[in-house]
């Protein structure tokens, strides 16, 4: 591939080049050689089987929960396609589950996926697609919208549809979805059904955490798209525990949201980074003066979101040692992996590049603080943090305070931010507040499961939301 | 790293804009009024609206989404109309929503399509919008008008833009002009991208695309193979698993490149006709 056009035999004598041969080969070999970018693995972190030359493929999987489907620890998020070769270039190397939704590309993302499904075995994959519900509407017309997706999706079933992006707690229940999703699975055109939530939503809306949590004990979702990650592992460890104990299915994004510097912009001798966004403006019309003045007018404006987002990784940061972006990606993603109760991650993989990038990580997890990190970080959720979801407590309370609703309050205010909106919930609870436990020799002590310190906690949480 | 890199590019066009610029909001077409107030969505949580459709969004240089209900007696249409920066931005992002299956309406902003039973989209300058039915019996022909005078009461022209003119005529296969705002070919090397389908005389099939070369694609010797060519243009070319060849011709300033065809020589013949 090396030789320069017109000086050497016709092409399809040769070794590299031809179209039958790219269309045979078939092999992850020749496919990772074409796209010339395998990744490099870590050398601290622990590898899985095989030489170090094979070509990067999926090397680890898991059972995503009563689907009883094992599942690859890496999925392919599919909101930004636009060449089908790269769902089969996927598929080619390990990858089985495919994330995508109708508003993706207003069904694009679907027809993509769909154009690489000749070249993939229907049985070993795991399709999911999502329809959004926000505007309520009927068992029928979520029939229809599910069969277009079918259509452009080009098969005659789905593996799993979701609910998307839920932030409202009583479409959990939503009865037309769910009318509808029995409907799709006795017609064979649906096998599982499913939820995802990104977080909360305007005014008032419900935490990612309640929503999923609510979904779990409804039992009729088998599987969940949940964001998880070092930066927001309290919500994620919460709704991966509670899908633990009832075998729901868990895919993950967002796993990888932090940075590891400052952007800093010098036009003269702009960073990768920056240079990209010179490449683009420039390459949309923009002269270098006038994408010079937009960017810098974007950093000065995105400043505080950087510096809150480089806040919340240094820790992550100096607890590994991590020295560029691209390994605090990895060993993000590599977090995450390492959790058996999260079953897949889903990452958005729009290139090949992107693919090869991410396959050596398949296996693959901290070693050393990093898994010390975890551990501790395990140990102490169990006893700090209360699941909400669970009222095993309630009945050692002489007062029968709603331990959990004045914790998950307290949550609201500490974790979220959230601050007036936890503090006038908690008012709206009245006497049943923690201020009783002021007289109370606490009964309570030792009754949760997981060892939260009740009495102390209720305490906190009513300093937070009173202000006294 | 390249998606913090694409998500922060987009971030950027998200202002490229610019703030001179108007504030835009949704028109309110006569016989038409405003339900409640405008919504504003900008670069962080336009996932709030679209969930992870906004990624999409994002890599073509979203700026600030404005929602509006409006309503006719009993009928009722949301309009989202998307700010992308700029005409080829939003002309990117509308063809990549546009359905295939659906034929255009004509006279209604740049382009505009409906998509039955229930939404319209439509281009106009650096404006990408969405009137969705929210309610009542809204005839196709009801939302094609709102959808014009939508586009009437917003700032730009109607036209297409220019660069989509740069690709040549002769073999284009009608309605195949689109714009890849990054990972054209699924490659990330290849951004900003206009391209369309053509066929030889045999019904091959293959991509010409137009680009400003970045950086990485000029200077990576890893992964693209380069020769300088007499005229002085620089050759650049690296296989793509599945569909053969891609292949560029051109300088620093600006490259022709061609895709899908097994055979490099093939493909430099294509490329030195189309631009001598």
């Amino acid at each position: 591939m090396s030789t320069p056009p017109g000086s050497r035999p016709p092409h399809d004598q040769e070794t590299g080049v031809s179209r039958r041969r790219f269309l045979t080969a078939g092999g992850t070999a020749a496919l990772a050689a074409a796209t010339g970018c395998a990744g490099n693995r870590p050398a601290t972190e622990t590898v899985p089987d095989g030489s170090p030359s094979e070509p990067p493929r999926i090397n680890r999987h898991r059972t995503l929960g009563r689907t009883g489907f094992r599942v690859s620890d890496i999925g392919m998020g599919c909101g930004m396609i636009s060449e089908p070769n790269v769902v089969r270039y996927a598929y080619d190397h390990g990858i089985n589950l495919f994330d995508t939704a109708e508003v993706y590309g207003n069904g694009d993302s679907e027809t993509k996926i769909g154009q690489a499904m000749p070249h993939m075995e229907r049985d070993r994959i795991f399709i999911v697609t999502k329809l959004g519900i926000d505007d309520r509407p009927d068992r029928q017309a979520i029939v229809e919208r599910f069969n277009a997706c079918l259509g452009r999706l080009a098969t005659d079933h789905v593996d799993a549809l979701y609910m998307h992006g839920i932030a409202y707690l009583d479409l959990v229940t939503y009865e037309p979805f769910h009318a509808a999703c029995e409907q799709l699975k006795a017609e064979g055109k649906l096998k599982h059904v499913g939820i995802s939530s990104h977080g909360p939503r305007g005014d008032e809306p419900d935490a990612m955490d309640t929503v999923l949590l609510k979904a779990v004990a409804d039992g009729r979702f088998d599987v969940m798209l949940l964001s998880y990650g070092f930066v927001n592992k309290d919500e994620g460890e919460r709704v991966l525990a509670a899908c633990k104990e009832k075998n729901v299915g868990t895919t993950i994004m967002k796993s990888a949201t932090g940075i590891i510097e400052m952007p800093e912009f010098d036009p003269d001798n702009p960073s990768e980074q920056v240079q990209g966004w010179y490449d683009h403006l420039e390459g949309t019309g923009a002269t270098h003066a006038e994408a010079t003045e937009r960017i810098r007018d974007y950093m000065e404006r995105r400043r505080p979101e950087f510096e809150r987002s480089l806040a919340e990784s240094r820790p992550f940061i100096e607890r590994h040692g991590i020295r560029t972006q691209e390994e605090l990606d990895r060993k993000s993603y590599q977090w995450v992996l390492r959790n058996p109760d999260a079953h897949t991650i889903c990452p958005s993989l729009a290139t090949f590049e992107a693919i090869d990038r991410i396959l050596p990580l398949s296996g693959t997890q901290l070693t050393g603080a990093g898994a010390a990190m975890l551990d501790e970080y395990a140990s102490a959720f169990r006893s700090r943090n209360c699941r909400f979801s669970c009222s095993a407590c309630t009945s050692a309370c002489p007062q029968r305070l709603p331990v959990n609703t004045i914790l998950r309050y307290a949550y609201y205010y500490q974790k979220q931010g959230r601050q007036k909106y936890a503090m006038r919930k908690y008012a709206r609870l009245g006497g049943q507040n923690a201020a009783a436990c002021l007289e109370c020799d606490a009964p309570c002590h030792g009754a949760c499961p997981q060892g939260v310190q009740i009495q102390d906690r209720l305490f906190e949480a009513h300093g937070l939301l009173t202000m006294v | 790293m390249r998606m913090l890199m694409i998500i922060a590019m987009a971030l950027v066009l998200a202002t490229t804009a610019s703030a001179q610029q108007d504030v835009v909001h949704v028109p309110v077409p006569d016989g038409w009024s405003a339900v409640d107030e405008e919504y504003r969505y900008g670069r962080d949580d336009l996932w709030e609206y679209i969930n992870g459709a906004a990624d999409l969004f994002l890599s073509y240089g979203f700026r600030e989404l404005i929602v509006r209900d409006l309503e006719q007696g009993d009928r009722y249409v949301t309009i989202s109309v998307y700010d992308m920066g700029g005409p080829l931005d939003a002309f990117g992002v509308y063809e990549r929503e546009r359905p295939d299956d659906e034929p255009e309406i004509t006279d209604v902003g740049a382009a505009a399509v409906l998509q039955p039973p229930y939404r319209g989209l439509m281009l106009k300058d650096r404006f990408y919008v969405k009137a969705e039915i929210a309610g009542g019996d809204v005839s196709a022909g009801s939302l094609a008008s709102l959808l014009g005078d939508v586009a009437a009461g917003l700032p730009g022209r109607d036209g297409l833009p220019p660069q989509l003119a740069e690709l040549p005529d002769e073999g284009r296969q009608s309605g195949t002009v689109a714009f890849a705002g990054r990972a054209f070919l699924g490659l990330e090397d290849l951004s900003s991208c206009v391209h369309a389908t053509y066929a030889l005389a045999d019904g091959t099939e293959y991509r010409l695309f137009t680009l400003r070369p970045g950086r990485a694609l000029l200077s990576d010797t890893a992964r693209w193979n380069r020769q300088e060519r007499p005229d002085g243009r620089q050759l650049i070319w690296r296989e793509i698993p599945y569909s053969g060849v891609v292949a560029l011709l051109g300088d620093e300033d600006s490259m022709l490149g061609v895709a899908d065809l097994a055979d490099l020589d093939r493909a430099v013949e294509i490329l030195t006709a189309a631009a001598p």
